[in-house]
């Protein structure tokens, strides 16, 4: 049968793989035409693996024995920053650009096992500091609904090749927002789950304390498959918990909590808060109930992660020193190596970070930033904890504006860290957030928006049970 | 090390500086609002403790991207004010995890594999510069 790969989604493609519609290899074979068709004006991909057919093959063995699991041979894109071994893993840095993977991460051999076909590594920030894609040492990710705006970023490879077609879903990585607001820029499903649910181990460190492997698709459900094959405790990464069995969430009687006085700032576009307050009336009419809440602390997220993140990214950065991995310049003497490397391996927002990380680190200044970072940390969580008391539920925009132009902000880093005004906030408190495709701004092209959800700890199964009402799935 | 200390009003007065680092000299409001007076000296001296190298020019773009993001977190110290800041571990559903130490993996099951990655290597060890 002719594969439209427009309307194909996980569920929908396995049932064609179990009942011979197609194989594995013809529908690997349909996304590489379809990335060697678009991908030279999105560029979306690093590289294109050279044994994708060879995987498909190996996942249609698996599919006619009915063994391996619910991904055996579907196509996924993997956000550079994720190792698969044996694979080039750069992290968009030339600091990286030939290394090479010598063991899997968790989420990348939880995936093999079940089946996965990984087509390429996808383009993105680098070392995932960004918000457009525009900081890959490679050159930026284009927005398939408008080449001339970015996909969003970090993880603007993952979210762009998923909404042109170039795989049928993605992982990515979410800091302050870096799967999220590009779902939402390309008009995809993006999720940061809760932190510690997906293993870190073998995902190359931004904030560690922040950081989160999360899936980018086309829907709610498809979202939740993926979110299952990858969660789970880790003995590699000691910040992982036990992920109970995902409770199914009652869909009736669930209650959205709008923080308004959050929501309602001058930094937002109209056409996003019209959007959002249309979804929210969607909801209502679907039986949700809506209603005002107030997280008095939420608003100095932003601040907050401007804080710990670069704190975090200033220590997690010292490791590239160009002499166990990655690039290496000689210079007279063993200091002069590590300078030489450093500036020709590390772009500008990447050394900015460090910077701005070794100010807020210093003796005198970490009582000033860095303590007083964790105790407004404190109080947002506990923001977060007394609202879930009355609502099941957070929504928010994803991003205070659709996509931007190319170009636009890569000038001014304090203007594009406010894009990530919405998104910080799930990452400091480590609470589970999706962003949902809601409609389009419209204009000379229409741009994508998005809504996002937050649920309390654990409570995946909420996002996409909301999810799926509110997708129509 | 002191700096000067410029009150709403207008007048200066010494303030007790950080001893052991060159770093920014604060400009205290009476509000207990800082702003930020980073020179290049205190780039050059970020960039030098982090191994990094920064042309002159790059300097003067970092100081004033830096200025400009600290003055927006400072607003955390509204926030947070003279709060105890004990409070800032604040951590109480979490807890340290340990695990044993014993048969977590097979000794040098990842070296070769490890030292394979190196851009310097010679007999089995990474090879750098010697460093006294």
């Amino acid at each position: 049968m002719m594969i439209n790969l427009k309307n194909l989604t996980i569920s929908k493609a396995r049932g064609h793989l179990i009942k011979g519609d197609f194989k594995a290899v013809e529908l690997a074979q349909s996304y590489l035409d379809r990335i060697e068709e678009t991908d030279q004006d999105i560029n979306a991909y690093l590289e294109i693996f050279s044994d994708v057919l060879s995987q498909a093959e190996s996942a249609d063995r698996k599919i006619a024995k009915k063994e391996g699991g619910l991904l055996s041979g579907i196509p996924l894109a993997i956000k550079d920053n994720i190792l698969i071994k044996g694979r080039k893993c750069s992290a968009s840095s030339k600091i990286l650009a030939d290394y090479v993977a010598p063991y899997d991460s968790t989420v990348a051999r939880k995936l093999k096992d079940t089946g996965a076909v990984f087509l390429g590594r996808t383009n993105m920030d680098e070392f995932a500091m960004g918000g457009s894609t525009e900081n890959s040492a490679f050159g930026p990710t284009k927005n398939p609904h408008d080449l001339s705006r970015v996909p969003g970023g970090s993880s603007g490879g993952s979210a762009a090749a998923v909404a042109s077609g170039e795989a049928l879903a993605s992982l990515g990585s979410d800091t302050g927002g870096s799967v999220r607001q590009p779902a939402s820029f390309c008009g995809v499903v993006g999720l940061k789950p809760t932190y510690g649910s997906v293993s870190r181990y073998g995902l190359i460190a931004m904030g560690s304390s922040l950081d989160q492997i999360g899936p980018i698709t086309k829907t709610a459900a498809d979202a939740e498959i993926i979110f299952n094959a990858i969660k789970g405790k880790d003995i590699m990464d000691s910040t992982t918990i036990e992920t109970a069995d995902l409770k199914t969430a009652d869909s009736k009687n669930i209650r959205i909590g709008v923080p308004t006085g959050f929501v309602e700032n001058e930094g937002i576009d109209e056409a996003v808060l019209k959007n959002f307050n249309d979804s929210l009336e969607k909801f209502k009419s679907m039986g949700y109930e809506v209603k005002d809440i107030n997280l008095p602390n939420v608003k100095y997220s932003l601040a907050v992660y401007y804080t710990i993140m670069p704190a975090e990214v200033s220590s997690n950065m010292a490791r590239f020193d160009g002499m166990r991995y990655g690039l290496h310049i000689s210079g007279k003497n063993l200091i002069d190596d590590y300078f030489l490397t450093r500036e020709a391996g590390l772009g500008k927002e990447v050394r900015r970070r460090i910077i701005l990380g070794a100010y807020v680190l210093s003796s005198g200044y970490y009582d000033a930033y860095y303590n007083k970072a964790n105790f407004v940390r404190t109080l947002i969580k506990n923001d977060y904890a007394e609202a879930f008391r009355n609502v099941d539920i957070i929504a928010t925009p994803t991003a205070p504006s659709p996509a931007f132009k190319i170009g636009e902000k890569s000038d001014n880093p304090l203007e594009m860290y406010l894009s990530d005004m919405f998104t910080t906030p799930a990452n400091i408190a480590g609470i589970p957030a999706i962003s949902l495709p809601s409609g389009f701004k419209a204009g000379a092209k229409n741009l994508p928006l998005g809504i996002q959800l937050m649920s309390n700890y654990g409570r995946e199964d909420i996002l996409f049970g909301a999810g799926k009402d509110f997708l129509g799935e | 090390m002191s700096g000067n200390l410029r009150s709403a009003a207008g007048e200066e007065r010494a303030i007790r500086q950080p001893t052991d680092m060159c770093v920014p000299r604060i400009m205290e409001f009476r509000d207990s609002q800082y702003l930020f007076m980073i020179e290049l000296k205190d780039i050059e001296k970020l960039a030098e403790l982090s191994r990094i190298n920064v042309s002159g020019e790059e300097k003067q773009a970092f100081l004033k991207d830096i200025e400009s993001i600290l003055n927006y977190v400072d607003q955390i110290k509204t926030v947070a004010g003279e709060a105890d800041m004990t409070m800032s571990r604040q951590e109480t559903e979490l807890a340290n995890v340990f695990r044993e130490d014993k048969d977590c993996r097979d000794l040098g099951r990842f070296t070769e594999a490890l030292i394979e990655s190196a851009p310097e290597k010679e007999n089995g060890y990474i090879k750098v510069k010697k460093i006294l």
